[in-house]
């Protein structure tokens, strides 16, 4: 879905980004990550067609951004982390004007209630954006950039200033923007978050590319998460009883083991009763939240 | 998709044409002309209206224009505009019908006036005018918004100001207080008064200031564009100026009806306009190291199409501007001393365009152009005004456009001046860090 090939990129006097390829498959949602002025938001600014490269080639679906810029726009929704809203129209305005610049042809109502309805406005359709609080405003300028049903979605630093509750709200909706076939592209410094829904991780520094992988190694649709397991006591049963998870590691102390799960929700709660059924002492449960930290900081090192 | 229903023209008048300020205009202007009546009846009204008409689409509508895409830039809605499927073209008449909707809402409120109250006398042509001087005002100020914009990444308040200043100063001809001396003009053999031909002047820039405002919103929206337009706009001004000067078409009608010499300075006028405004759009070209770096790497792989994207415009202009001086010098006495001084101004402009962008081009540097300025004063201004001090008036030419007088000196100097900053600027293309 996207092909990138040998992009360079340069400010007056650095270069942002420097031979950078990658491809990117439909329905997956990268997580792009790396440190302070890696060059994370100027590769998405390329690739959303803002900025024109110095050197390379970006396709999407296809459709080279540099020769058919407006084509390749059909396809896009970027969300830039620093948005602005039109504060005196009412929600309902916006959305129909975003509707009308993205090209929907028609009466744009169906869509515009569509997206409302997606983002959780479907009932402050009349009051004016300048009205919404921070959550809200982030709903609305991403039910801007989805109204036309793009096929990529590129966003920087959605979660950024969004509270605990909003930003839960705002992976259930990549989840199940990702669910509909949709090709994302996360910026973020929150890999907690980011791991929630991720299925792949491209990490950039210094302008380079260091890695690009599935995260847990499998199909988006059938990734594996990291899952880490902690008993209240040791316990000599702990290796034998998860011996068939894959990557298993066990921590030295028998107190805790992290182990890849590729089984729904419904399959850990069989298998935390299994355990507990087994005797073991469960204190703790659940996705391993530093891995994607641990492998982040592994690549960065590494690379350096 | 019909102009009615481009989304950006809708938006515009959803914010600009608010119940309660549809109300307040009429209501406005109805005061204000009720006052003119009573002062000075119809003819009263019709000057009020006249006068109120001008403020509203002259001196606010220009800032409206402006507005329409700075207010975007600053309230961060301009990056997604750019990524709709508004094209140029669309978000052009957009932003300039758009934008100043309520300046002409009034603007017609007062035309419907000034016709009701019978016009003003012996002056017919003032409702034209009014129309024609907004479009223009209000164009050029898009345009220069536009130009700002592109100069810099982040845009303020008083660059709206400063729009709509330029906007308003460009308009002066037309306004309706103005009084135009009793002259007579005739351009390819037809005759206007001074008013007539002003408007005449003025519509047809108004074009091409409209075409100016596509071409830079084709460049915000990274639209490759080719110079071609802009040595279009030369061989326009030149035709504009041979209207006066009947030197080109004029050989083969019998139109002209100066005297050599008074025909000649046209032709020279025709010649130094399209050499300022070559001059002008080098200075307010943006200049990108990185732009200069591909055009050279695409020259250097023989990609001539994709080159002349990245070619500055006044560049792209040398050769109209080569046969504009090679026109000027046919059948003149002294052809090659004309010749000399014709090439010597393009020279002065190379030398000015490569030490431009050598300083704008600074690493870190910050009010580039106003620096640049600077320096061309010195040697425009201050190193002349020393060799004259210093009784070494024969090498003036070397910093002057002076070559008639001295040509060997006059081409020289700008000559070794353009290589030695071109050299410099040269130095500006490898400094990259990686």
């Amino acid at each position: 879905m996207i092909e990138v090939e040998g992009l360079c990129f340069d400010y007056p006097a650095k270069r942002a980004l420097s031979d950078v390829g990658f491809t990117i498959e439909p329905g997956t949602v990268t997580a792009l990550v790396g440190p302070n002025g890696a060059g994370k938001t100027t590769l998405l600014r390329c690739l959303a067609t803002l900025e024109l490269p110095y050197a390379g080639r970006i396709r999407l679906d296809g459709i080279d951004t540099g020769e058919e810029p407006l084509r390749a726009r059909r396809l896009l929704g970027f969300l830039d982390e620093f948005f602005g809203l039109y504060d005196e129209l009412s929600v309902r305005r916006c959305l129909t004007y975003w509707a009308g610049a993205h090209g929907l042809a028609g009466d744009t109502e169906a869509a515009v209630l569509d997206a409302a309805r997606r983002l959780g406005l479907a009932d402050r359709l009349e009051e004016r954006a300048g009205s919404l609080s921070r959550g809200l405003r982030q709903r609305l300028a991403i039910a801007q950039v989805i109204i036309h049903r793009p096929r990529i979605l590129l966003m920087d630093e959605p979660a950024s200033g969004l509270d605990p509750e909003a930003r839960a709200g705002l992976a259930d909706l990549i989840r199940s923007l990702q669910a509909e076939g949709m090709t994302i592209i996360v910026s973020s410094h929150i890999l907690v978050e980011l791991q929630d829904y991720s299925s792949h991780m491209l990490i950039v520094d210094k302008g380079r590319i260091v890695d690009h992988a599935p995260i847990g190694g499998a199909s988006p649709r059938q990734r594996s998460r990291r899952l880490r397991l902690v008993l209240s006591r040791p316990a000599d049963a702990l290796a034998s009883a998860l011996g068939g998870e894959a990557g298993l590691v066990v921590a030295p102390d028998g107190l805790a083991a992290q182990f890849d799960f590729t089984g729904d929700l419904e399959a850990q709660t069989a298998l935390l009763a299994r355990l507990v059924g087994q005797g073991l002492p469960v204190a703790a449960f659940g996705e391993d939240h530093e891995s994607l930290q641990d492998r982040y900081i592994e690549k960065l090192k590494a690379s350096r | 998709m019909s102009l009615l229903l481009n989304p950006e023209l809708r938006r515009n008048l959803w914010l600009e044409l608010g119940p309660a300020r549809v109300i307040a205009m009429p209501a406005v202007l109805f005061m204000v002309f009720l006052l003119a009546w009573t002062w000075g009846k119809a003819e009263g009204m019709a000057f009020a209206a006249a006068f109120t008409g001008w403020a509203l689409l002259v001196l606010w509508g220009t800032r409206l224009a402006c507005d329409a895409v700075i207010s975007e830039v600053q309230g961060r809605t301009w990056d997604g505009q750019r990524l709709s499927s508004l094209g140029p073209l669309r978000m052009t008449i957009g932003k300039l019908a758009g934008g100043p909707i309520y300046a002409w809402y009034g603007g017609v409120i007062c035309l419907v006036a000034l016709l009701a109250a019978g016009g003003i006398a012996d002056e017919p042509l003032v409702p034209i005018g009014l129309v024609v001087t907004g479009l223009f005002g209000q164009a050029v100020a898009l345009w220069f918004g536009l130009v700002q914009l592109r100069l810099r990444s982040g845009v303020q308040r008083f660059h709206v100001t400063f729009a709509q200043v330029v906007g308003i100063i460009v308009s002066v001809q037309l306004t309706p207080f103005e009084h135009f001396i009793d002259v007579s003009v005739s351009w390819y053999g037809m005759t206007f008064n001074g008013f007539e031909f002003a408007l005449l002047s003025t519509a047809l820039f108004t074009v091409w200031a409209w075409i100016g405002c596509y071409r830079l919103m084709r460049a915000e929206l990274q639209y490759r564009s080719w110079p071609l337009v802009w040595c279009a706009f030369l061989v326009f001004l030149l035709v504009y100026f041979d209207g006066l000067s009947g030197q080109y078409f004029g050989l083969f009608s019998p139109f002209a009806r100066f005297s050599a010499d008074e025909a000649f300075l046209w032709q020279a006028g025709g010649f130094l306009t399209i050499v300022s405004a070559s001059w002008f759009a080098m200075l307010l070209e943006p200049k990108s190291i990185v732009r200069l770096r591909r055009l050279f790497e695409r020259l250097r792989k023989g990609d001539a199409a994709r080159a002349l994207g990245d070619l500055p415009v006044f560049v792209a202009g040398l050769p109209v501007l080569a046969i504009a001086a090679v026109l000027l010098t046919l059948g003149k006495p002294e052809p090659g001393l004309l010749l000399a001084q014709a090439a010597s101004l393009v020279l002065f402009l190379l030398r000015d365009g490569a030490l431009v962008y050598y300083v704008v081009l600074a690493p870190g540097a910050r009010r580039g152009h106003l620096a640049a300025l600077v320096y061309l004063v010195l040697l425009y201004g201050v190193v002349p005004g020393i060799l004259a001090g210093a009784d070494a008036g024969v090498l003036l030419a070397a910093f002057v456009p002076l070559a008639m007088k001295a040509p060997v000196i006059g081409l020289l100097g700008p000559a070794v001046q353009a290589i030695a900053f071109g050299f410099l600027l040269s130095s500006r293309l490898t400094t990259v860090r990686g």
